[in-house]
């Protein structure tokens, strides 16, 4: 791979998935300034990666198992996993829709209660990453894939659930 | 709860900070530069170091010896060090996360005992190196007093080295545990229950 072909197919790939990556960042995480770091720190593995990519599996696929395990690698050097809060990106624009901006919310707070490999899983589904493709990620099998999936669906459910019956 | 798609359709939509690419490029610049630099240092030190031997020692066979000696240690210290941080820099991210998580522990767990052995072995011979071109060196001074002078760089050297090695080990075990813990805590959730 040259240079210019390696800068081509970064720069595409950048402008492709960097909303998706950024999503699961912040599905995983919870600070703005740490999605930059983890997002930064990803696309510098993929930068390097890529001229060993061949073409073995989807670029998408094997960008999200970059993605995937450098998240699992980065290091919350200043917070245990139990303090994982909700926080949303305070210099993005709000949502024009109030009741869709609550769901959303609600949704980050209840993809934090989930443990950081439920929580990856789950970041992969909203993205719309079929099983297959999330098994091939993770390197768990399908059916694995599939029974984890259930179980997060019934924990987000509850928490959903236990939250809005508080609320009301 | 709302249905996935929903879900997804929210999740897709929502805003988010917007980041350029010159920031990646910026950050793909600095990467792993402050390493090489210190490397680069390292051996530029032993240059000189070198310079410093045979203008300050002269020529003699003894003192092309001990250099020989001196310069084969450091370089191997330096050289391994440098393959290492460049190790882990090239692990491959974009193997399965089961594959991965398996290899960054044993990257992690592995080389360590491997690498301090290794280490003082080459460090002996940085030692020997030293002494023989203080050895070299023709001086007046009492044997016993020459002796003591081996014995006193000698010590110098590999105490200031068992230092390091401790300092750098407590180091890494504060700046892998939490890493360790959570890969840890991935392989276990990973293969809970692999079919």
């Amino acid at each position: 791979m040259t240079q210019a072909e390696r800068e081509r197919i970064f720069v595409q790939l950048f402008e492709e998935s960097r909303a998706g990556i950024r999503r699961l960042c912040y599905g995983y995480l919870n600070s703005a300034s740490e999605v930059d770091d983890l997002f930064q720190e990803i696309m510098t593995n993929v930068w390097n990666a890529l001229p060993s990519f061949r073409g073995d599996s989807k670029i998408t696929t094997w960008l999200y198992r970059i993605a995937v395990n450098t998240a699992i690698i980065h290091q919350r050097k200043h917070r245990p996993a139990e303090e994982l809060r909700v926080v949303a990106d305070d210099r993005a624009t709000a949502l024009q829709d109030l009741e869709q901006r609550q769901q959303l919310e609600l949704l980050h707070r209840a993809i934090a209660q989930l443990g950081d490999r439920d929580r990856l899983i789950v970041t992969l589904l909203l993205e719309g990453i079929s099983y297959k493709e999330i098994a091939d990620i993770t390197g768990i099998s399908v059916n694995y894939v599939g029974v984890k999936i259930v179980r997060i669906k019934q924990e987000l459910e509850q928490f959903m659930m236990e939250v809005t019956h508080g609320a009301a | 709860m709302a249905p996935l798609e929903e879900l997804q359709q929210i999740w897709r939509h929502q805003p988010l900070a917007e980041m350029d690419l010159r920031r990646t490029w910026d950050a793909l610049d600095q990467f792993g530069r402050r390493q090489h630099i210190i490397n680069t240092l390292k051996l530029v030190l032993l240059g000189f170091e070198t310079w410093f031997c045979f203008t300050q020692f002269g020529l003699s066979p003894l003192t092309v010896c001990g250099q020989a000696l001196f310069i084969a240690g450091a370089l191997n210290i330096v050289l391994r060090d440098w393959r290492n941080q460049a190790g882990i820099a090239r692990m491959d991210f974009s193997t399965p996360s089961v594959h991965f998580v398996n290899r960054a522990l044993a990257r992690l767990d592995g080389p360590n005992d491997g690498m301090r052995k290794r280490l003082w072995r080459n460090l002996l011979v940085v030692c020997c190196g030293l002494n023989l071109i203080i050895y070299s060196r023709p001086s007046a001074s009492a044997p016993l007093l020459r002796a003591l002078i081996h014995l006193g760089l000698s010590t110098m050297l590999l105490g200031a080295a068992a230092v390091g090695v401790r300092l750098h080990a407590q180091r890494c075990r504060l700046e892998y545990r939490p890493i360790r813990k959570q890969l840890l805590a991935m392989k276990l959730a990973l293969q809970e229950k692999r079919l």
